[in-house]
């Protein structure tokens, strides 16, 4: 007896795939509206992402002149989050480590941008806008990987949930 | 009785640390860096439900107390930023201001478009804030939970009953090996 909607544990992963291309398109979104000839839509794109991220400038990828939604690093971390989900739509076999080591799957994936951090706030390295983005990518990938198994899990204790007019 | 986790307090008691985080100057900017501090409190609520409960905690109860204090810490950050505010001396529409030129600093077109914004007022723009950050908290709260779940629960989950079996659920949802009690929580 489940309840109205539900969607089976295989098809978890390409539906949050799904979410997550939509969530990066509306990344890319206010350069190509502005090229388009939408600025003020282009502006709203990007203040719907203002609680999310800090948006400056300077630590953004720009295309066609034009800063994307959020900074380099939250670009990075919704890329990583976008493959890690397309890689369990096709059922790769790295996801299961993520299954029975969350926390350090996690741990490891933070890493490198804390020591990132680390080493750009020291002065050690640069704080290179590509290495920002590909340090989010490393925990976007690692965050996904332990998403996919808990929203399985999720939609399967919910589909064996009883219907409350318990048909 | 077996303890389940009061998952009203657990998310309280989340919503409300990291919602006061939020809205503490320079720590909430935390938020920026993909509402970290909501994901905390996801994370919080599901290792509070963990130590409260003596049987695994399910995925489902994870994400209801993600949810519920993604949405409790939103009133509590908004409070607080108000509060520190005021105590600081703010000017609250020069910051409005600012928010809105950092958005819109790219284009000329974009400074007309946000015009629109701007006439709204900062009360009505604040709500519209509240309401978009409700939506945005409840998704990473949830996130949170779930990601929590799979760190802090480590005891084995309960096994459900194979749908079209027949066979209805026990009452406590667990069933150990020839029908024994269910663990006790270790720690």
């Amino acid at each position: 007896m489940s309840t109205t909607f539900v969607p089976a544990p295989r098809l978890v992963a390409p539906l949050l795939s799904l979410l997550a291309a939509a969530a990066c398109a509306l990344i890319i979104a206010p350069p190509l509206l502005a090229g388009a000839g939408h600025p003020g839509e282009a502006a709203l794109v990007r203040l719907t992402f203002a609680p999310l991220c800090h948006q400056i400038p300077e630590r953004t990828f720009h295309m066609l002149g034009v800063p994307l939604s959020v900074c380099a690093r939250c670009t990075g971390v919704y890329a990583g989050v976008f493959l890690a989900f397309i890689a369990a739509t096709f059922g790769m076999n790295a996801l299961v480590l993520a299954r029975r080591r969350a926390g350090a799957v996690l741990a490891a994936a933070a890493a490198p941008s804390l020591l990132l951090l680390i080493l750009s706030a020291s002065g050690l390295i640069p704080d290179a806008v590509v290495l920002r983005a590909v340090t989010g990518g490393i925990l976007g990938l690692g965050t996904g990987a332990c998403l996919v198994p808990a929203f399985e899990a999720l939609c399967a204790e919910l589909a064996l949930k009883p219907s409350p007019t318990g048909g | 009785m077996q303890r389940r986790g009061n998952l009203l307090t657990s998310s309280l008691a989340s919503g409300f640390i990291f919602g006061f985080l939020s809205g503490v100057p320079f720590v909430g900017a935390l938020n920026c860096a993909c509402c970290s501090l909501i994901l905390g409190a996801g994370a919080l609520t599901s290792y509070l439900l963990v130590k409260g409960s003596d049987v695994p905690i399910s995925f489902g109860r994870a994400a209801a107390g993600g949810l519920l204090a993604g949405v409790i810490a939103v009133p509590v950050m908004m409070v607080t930023w108000f509060a520190f505010a005021i105590i600081m001396g703010g000017d609250l529409d020069a910051e409005f201001e600012q928010a809105i030129e950092q958005a819109s600093a790219y284009s000329p077109e974009a400074q007309q478009a946000t015009q629109m914004v701007r006439d709204l007022g900062v009360g009505f723009i604040m709500f519209l804030v509240g309401i978009l950050c409700v939506v945005l908290y409840s998704i990473f709260g949830v996130v949170g939970g779930l990601l929590g779940r799979a760190v802090f629960e480590r005891r084995p989950a309960q096994p459900v009953p194979v749908p079209g079996t027949g066979t209805p659920p026990p009452p406590d949802r667990w069933q150990g090996p020839e029908g024994g009690s269910p663990p006790v929580n270790p720690s």
